[in-house]
């Protein structure tokens, strides 16, 4: 069976960090995503497992004041919790422990739109340049994901990565050299030695234009923000593209 | 690490330009009014100056000497004029790539290696146009520590 769009999975990075003084990057974390759908308004997470399950979920957003905070929402198995919290944005949304055999849902309200998921055997989502403010000089920060061909055989040929979507135009993108790599940063404000970093002008192959069965690509991002920027709520799309048989 | 191995290390990952991103007729619509707007008769006026400057001269002596003046005056500023002309549709092209939020480019295909390569590896923030098909834009220089 052909390589489809969901064997190609971006993931996260191991350091992700929420300041500008823990390390950035490090090898791919396959348990978390950095994907998922922004809340379109205020309003409090509902989570839904797809069979019994009691795990902890750790929930992390801004309340409608935009003060960070978090809550503890024990799953109920298939039936419906919801947060106490009204959030106006989520920043993360991560089980302690994946589960070889649930999917737990998020959705924005009771019954509302799925805006994420935790798959079999992962722990959850998150969004990257979380507190990542802007200052009285121009700020970059750079943060790690990664692309990974799950595809139990096929190689993606002619791979190719994209920046396809940047509605603020706040973000760059740097293709690592070697795959499966595991550098970091010392901070988020340092720039990674080696990546050269496009806009979405520019589209960027992976190493040797291919991505074998069960390898990883890293991706750097660059968020820019200028001189006392004003706040930014925005997300950017990315797509790894190729052919396969 | 040397130059040459930086080199290849950028060669490492191919990097081509997607080109002018294009625009549904929708988005086209305000930015071609605006371009309306912004080229008030430009054209047409050069182009009627310089067929009166063309005419015969027995023609010529027909129009009145303050017409011929104007004409010839415009015509001086023609240079001056194609100037403001190239800018006004530069300006209007640039407006029209920025809008578009569409994931499609006009392939142009040109090695944006090149471009990284034409300036030194400091880490540093860059701006470029894209040789063949002028798009503008910006990147980051890698940053390697080369020896010697």
């Amino acid at each position: 069976m052909s390589i489809v769009a969901a064997d190609l999975i971006c993931y996260g990075s191991l350091n992700r960090p929420e300041d500008d003084t823990a390390a950035s990057g490090g090898g791919i974390d396959v348990e978390n995503r950095p994907v998922f759908t922004q809340f379109s308004g205020n309003a409090r997470l509902a989570l839904i497992s797809d069979g019994a399950d009691t795990r902890d979920v750790n929930v992390k957003g801004r309340d409608t004041t935009g003060a960070k905070i978090t809550e503890t929402i024990t799953l109920t198995g298939a039936v419906e919790v919801l947060s106490v919290a009204t959030f106006e944005r989520m920043l993360s949304v991560q089980a302690p422990t994946g589960s070889a055999t649930r999917t737990v849902t998020a959705k924005q309200g009771s019954g509302g739109t799925t805006i994420g998921t935790i798959p079999v055997n992962e722990k959850g989502f998150y969004c990257v340049f979380i507190d990542s403010a802007s200052e009285a000089s121009a700020t970059s920060r750079f943060e790690k994901t990664f692309w990974k061909n799950t595809h139990a055989t096929l190689t993606l040929n002619a791979a190719k990565v994209r920046l396809s979507a940047d509605p603020s135009a706040k973000i760059k993108t740097a293709v690592v050299a070697a795959k499966n790599d595991s550098t970091s940063v010392a901070n988020r404000k340092t720039v990674p030695t080696g990546p050269t970093f496009v806009d979405d002008n520019v589209d960027q192959d992976v190493p040797a234009t291919t991505l074998a069965a069960g390898e990883a690509i890293g991706v750097w991002w660059q968020e820019d923000l200028g001189i006392n920027d004003a706040p930014v709520r925005s997300t950017f799309t990315a797509r790894l593209a190729g052919t396969t048989v | 690490m040397t130059t040459g191995e930086a080199i290849a290390e950028i060669r490492r990952i191919g990097r081509t330009c997607r080109g002018p991103k294009l625009l549904t007729a929708e988005q086209q619509r305000p930015l071609l009014a605006q371009l309306a707007t912004d080229l008030p008769g430009l054209i047409p006026r050069i182009a009627s100056y310089r067929r009166m400057l063309r005419l015969a001269p027995e023609f010529r002596e027909e129009l009145a000497a303050e017409t011929l003046e104007n004409a010839q005056a415009q015509e001086t500023a023609v240079p001056t004029i194609h100037a403001q002309t190239q800018e006004v549709i530069q300006s209007w092209a640039i407006r029209t790539i920025r809008a578009s939020a569409a994931d499609q480019g006009a392939a142009c295909g040109y090695d944006f290696n090149e471009v990284v390569l034409c300036y030194p590896f400091d880490g540093q923030e860059r701006e470029y146009r894209c040789p063949r098909c002028g798009l503008r834009g910006t990147f980051r220089s890698p940053h390697y520590d080369i020896a010697g």
